[in-house]
C-alpha cells in the first residue's frame, strides 16, 4: 500500500501533471461561472485531447475540471442571481441576497471555503472507504430515494417566509411543472397540448434562470431607479475567518456527509445534494426564518454539499463502473480512450492510477481556492457596471445559458415564462425557492413513488417501512414537527 | 394588492381545474399498475386548488381587517409601461431570433433594453452591445461549439461570416 501511495505521489507531483490539474481547475471554475457552459461540457470537449496524454495526466485534468466546475457556478449565482451551473442553483437563495446587502465579498468567500472543505472531505472519504460505500449505496432502492426527496421537500415549510400556504403553492407548482413532458414510466405525453415543444419536459435551469434573473430584470425595468447600488464599490473575495467557519462546523460536516452520500447514489447528482444540503441547513438552524434573506449558512449548506458530491460521484464510478452524475458519465470516456474499464478490477490492476486520481482531486480542491479567488475577482468587476448596462447583458447571458443546455429555442420561452412567473411571485410575496425545489426534485419524487409502490405491490406499509426509508422519513417527520412547534407562533403570525 | 392576490388565486384555481380535466386524458394508459401517469399530477392539482382557495380566503380576511398593506395601487404609471415594453422587447427578440439570427439581432436588442433601463451614454451602449455579442459568439461557437441561431436568407449569410 505504501508503495502504491509513493508511486501516486511521484506521478502527481511532477510539473506537467501539476500544470494539468491547475489548468483543469481554472478551466472548470471559468466554465462553471458562465451560464450555459459547465464542467460536463468541458470534460466532454477535453476527452479527445487527453488521448495524447498519459492516463494519469488525462484523468487528473478531467477530475480537476469536474471539481472546479462544480464550484464555479456559485460565482455568477452570488454576483448576478444567475447560477452558472445547475449545482449552484440553491446558492442563489442566500448568495444573491448577501450581494444585494453589499456582502458579495463575504458570500464569495464562504462559497469558496465551503466548496473546498466539502470537496476535500469527499475525496478523503472516497480514498479510504470507496468499496464499502459503493456496496451500501447499491442497497438504496426507490422507497429510499422517495424518502430522500420527501425529506428535501419538507424544506418548503421552513422557507415559508411571508406565508406557509403561498410557499406550499409555489412548491406544488414546481412539482407540477416537473410532470410536463413524456411520462418516464408509460411514455404518455403529459400537458404537452399536442405539440412537440414540451415533450422533453421543463429543464430546471431555464426555469431557475428565468425565475430569478429575468424576474429581477423585469422588476428593475418597472422600478427603474438611478440610485447607486451598495455593490458599486470594488469587490474582492473576503475569506471567512477560521472562527467563523468553526462556528458552522456542524453545518459543514453535515452538508459534507450529505453531499458525499448523495453523490455516491447513482443518478442523483450534485444539484440534488445542494438542495438537500440547504434543506438540512434550514432544518437544523436555530434561525430558520433567516434563510433566504442572505446569511452565510445559506451558502455554506449547498456549497459544501455540492462539492462533496463530486468525490461521492466518483465512488461508484471507480469501484463499480457506474457513473454517479452526468460529468462522471463523461469521465468514463476518459478511461475508455486509454483502454481502461472503471470498476473493481481497476483497483486490482491499476492501484497507482486510482490513488493518483484521488490525489489529483485532493489537490484540485486546494487549488480551487486560488483559481476561485482569481475568477471571482474578474467577475466581481462586472458588478461595478450600472444596472442599465449590466441588466441587458445579464439577460443575454441568461438567454444563452438557457439555450445552450439543449440548443432548443423552447428553453428560451421556458425561461421567459418563468421570468414572468418570478416577477409576479416576487410582487405578491410568493417565495421562489420552494418552486425551484419542487421543480428540481419533482421527477425523483414521482418516479421513486410510482416505481417503489409497484415494487411493493401497492402496499403502502411495505413501501414506507423499509428500514432505511423508514428511518429517513421518521427523521424528516420528527424534524418538521420539531421546527413547527418551535417556530409555530412566527409562522402562523405571518401566515 | 388585494385585487392582485384574488386574481392570482383565481388564475391558479381555474388553471388547475383546467389542467385537472386535461390530466383525465391520461387515464387508460396505466400499463404499469395503479399509479398511472395521471395520479401524481391530479394529486398536485387538487392541492393547488385547495391552497389557492385558502390564500384567497386569507386575502379577503385581511381586507376585512383593513390592513394598510392591502391598499389598492391601480394607477397605470411609467413603470408599468416600461414593464410592458421590456416584456415586448423580450418576446420580439425571441421571435426574431430564428429569422434574424443571434449575431445580427443581439446588439440592437441590447441597445433597446439599455435605453429602456435608462442608459443614455451612446458610446457605452454601442461598445458594450457589440463587444458582448462578439464575446458570446466567439466563446460559444468557436470555443464550445454551441450552434447559436443563424437566421435565414441574408442574415444566414451574415452569420456565416462569423461562425
Amino acid at each position: 500500500m505504501v508503495d502504491v501511495w509513493l508511486g501516486a505521489i511521484q506521478s502527481i507531483f511532477n510539473p506537467v501533471t501539476l500544470l494539468m490539474i491547475w489548468g483543469g481547475v481554472l478551466l472548470g471554475v471559468t466554465l462553471g461561472s458562465v451560464p450555459g457552459l459547465n464542467s460536463t461540457m468541458g470534460t466532454a470537449l477535453l476527452i479527445p485531447f487527453t488521448f495524447a496524454m498519459s492516463p494519469i495526466n488525462g484523468l487528473a485534468l478531467l477530475s480537476a475540471v469536474y471539481c472546479g466546475g462544480t464550484y464555479g457556478g456559485s460565482i455568477s449565482a452570488i454576483l448576478f442571481n444567475v447560477p452558472g451551473a445547475p449545482e449552484a442553483s440553491a446558492t442563489v437563495f442566500d448568495g444573491y441576497e448577501m450581494a444585494k446587502k453589499g456582502q458579495a465579498a463575504q458570500a464569495l468567500g464562504y462559497a469558496i471555503i465551503c466548496s473546498c472543505l466539502g470537496g476535500l472531505f469527499s475525496v478523503v472519504v472516497m480514498t479510504f472507504i470507496s468499496p464499502f460505500l459503493a456496496s451500501v449505496a447499491l442497497t438504496f432502492s426507490q422507497p429510499e430515494y422517495f424518502a430522500l426527496a420527501i425529506t428535501a421537500l419538507t424544506l418548503i415549510s421552513s422557507l415559508g417566509g411571508k406565508g406557509l400556504k403561498k410557499a406550499t403553492i409555489a412548491g406544488v407548482f414546481g412539482l407540477l411543472m416537473a410532470t410536463i413532458g413524456i411520462d418516464p414510466m408509460t411514455s404518455d405525453p403529459r400537458f404537452t397540448f399536442g405539440g412537440k415543444a414540451l415533450i422533453g419536459g421543463i429543464n430546471f435551469i431555464p426555469a431557475i434562470i428565468g425565475a430569478f434573473a429575468v424576474g429581477e430584470i423585469l422588476a428593475r425595468a418597472e422600478s427603474r431607479s438611478d440610485k447607486k447600488e451598495v455593490f458599486l464599490s470594488k469587490i474582492s473575495t473576503k475569506l471567512p475567518r477560521i472562527k467563523e467557519i468553526f462556528r458552522m462546523k456542524w453545518l459543514v460536516i453535515r452538508s459534507a456527509l450529505i453531499g458525499t452520500w448523495i453523490g455516491i447514489l447513482p443518478g442523483v447528482g450534485a444539484t440534488t445534494a445542494a438542495f438537500v444540503g440547504y434543506a438540512e441547513a434550514v432544518r437544523w438552524s436555530k434561525n430558520p426564518e433567516k434563510f433566504g434573506t442572505g446569511i452565510p449558512e445559506g451558502i455554506a449548506g449547498p456549497e459544501t454539499a455540492n462539492n462533496a458530491a463530486t468525490g461521492g460521484a466518483m465512488v461508484p464510478l471507480l469501484t463499480l463502473g457506474i457513473p454517479g452524475s452526468a460529468t462522471t458519465a463523461v469521465i468514463i470516456g476518459g478511461f475508455l480512450v486509454h483502454g481502461l474499464q472503471p470498476g473493481p478490477m481497476l483497483f486490482m490492476n491499476q492501484p497507482k492510477l486510482m490513488y493518483s486520481i484521488f490525489l489529483a482531486m485532493f489537490l484540485a480542491n486546494i487549488l480551487m481556492l486560488f483559481a476561485g479567488l482569481g475568477v471571482a475577482k474578474v467577475f466581481s468587476n462586472f458588478r461595478r457596471i450600472r444596472y442599465s448596462i449590466l441588466g441587458p447583458c445579464i439577460f443575454i447571458f441568461a438567454a444563452i445559458g438557457s439555450y445552450g443546455i439543449r440548443n432548443d429555442p423552447t428553453d428560451l420561452w421556458i425561461m421567459f415564462f418563468f421570468g414572468v412567473i418570478g416577477y409576479f411571485m416576487k410582487k405578491y410575496n410568493y417565495p421562489i425557492a420552494p418552486m425551484i425545489i419542487g421543480l428540481v426534485l419533482g421527477n425523483l419524487t414521482e418516479i421513486s413513488l410510482r416505481r417503489g409502490m409497484r415494487m411493493a405491490d401497492y402496499d403502502l406499509y411495505a413501501f414506507l417501512f423499509r428500514p432505511i426509508a423508514g428511518v429517513i422519513l421518521a427523521i424528516a417527520v420528527i424534524s418538521i414537527l420539531y421546527s413547527l412547534i418551535r417556530k409555530k407562533p412566527k409562522v402562523l403570525e405571518e401566515d | 394588492m388585494f385585487k392582485g392576490e384574488i386574481l392570482i388565486s383565481a388564475v391558479v384555481f381555474f388553471g388547475s381545474l383546467y389542467l385537472y380535466f386535461e390530466s383525465m386524458k391520461f387515464e387508460g394508459h396505466e400499463i404499469y399498475g395503479k399509479l398511472g401517469p395521471a395520479y401524481w399530477p391530479k394529486f398536485l392539482l387538487i392541492c393547488l386548488m385547495v391552497l389557492s382557495f385558502l390564500v384567497a380566503v386569507d386575502a379577503i380576511r385581511e381586507r376585512k381587517k383593513g390592513t394598510p398593506e392591502n391598499k389598492e395601487e391601480s394607477k397605470f404609471d411609467g413603470g408599468k409601461v416600461r414593464l410592458l415594453l421590456a416584456v415586448g422587447f423580450i418576446v420580439l427578440y425571441f421571435f426574431l431570433m430564428k429569422i434574424v439570427g443571434f449575431t445580427a439581432l443581439t446588439p440592437f436588442f441590447l441597445i433597446a433594453f439599455m435605453v429602456l433601463l435608462g442608459e443614455r451614454k451612446k458610446i457605452w451602449m454601442l461598445g458594450i452591445s457589440v463587444g458582448i455579442t462578439a464575446l458570446i459568439v466567439w466563446a460559444f461557437t468557436k470555443a464550445m461549439y454551441v450552434p447559436l441561431p443563424r437566421g435565414v436568407g441574408i442574415f444566414l449569410e451574415f452569420s456565416h461570416i462569423f461562425y
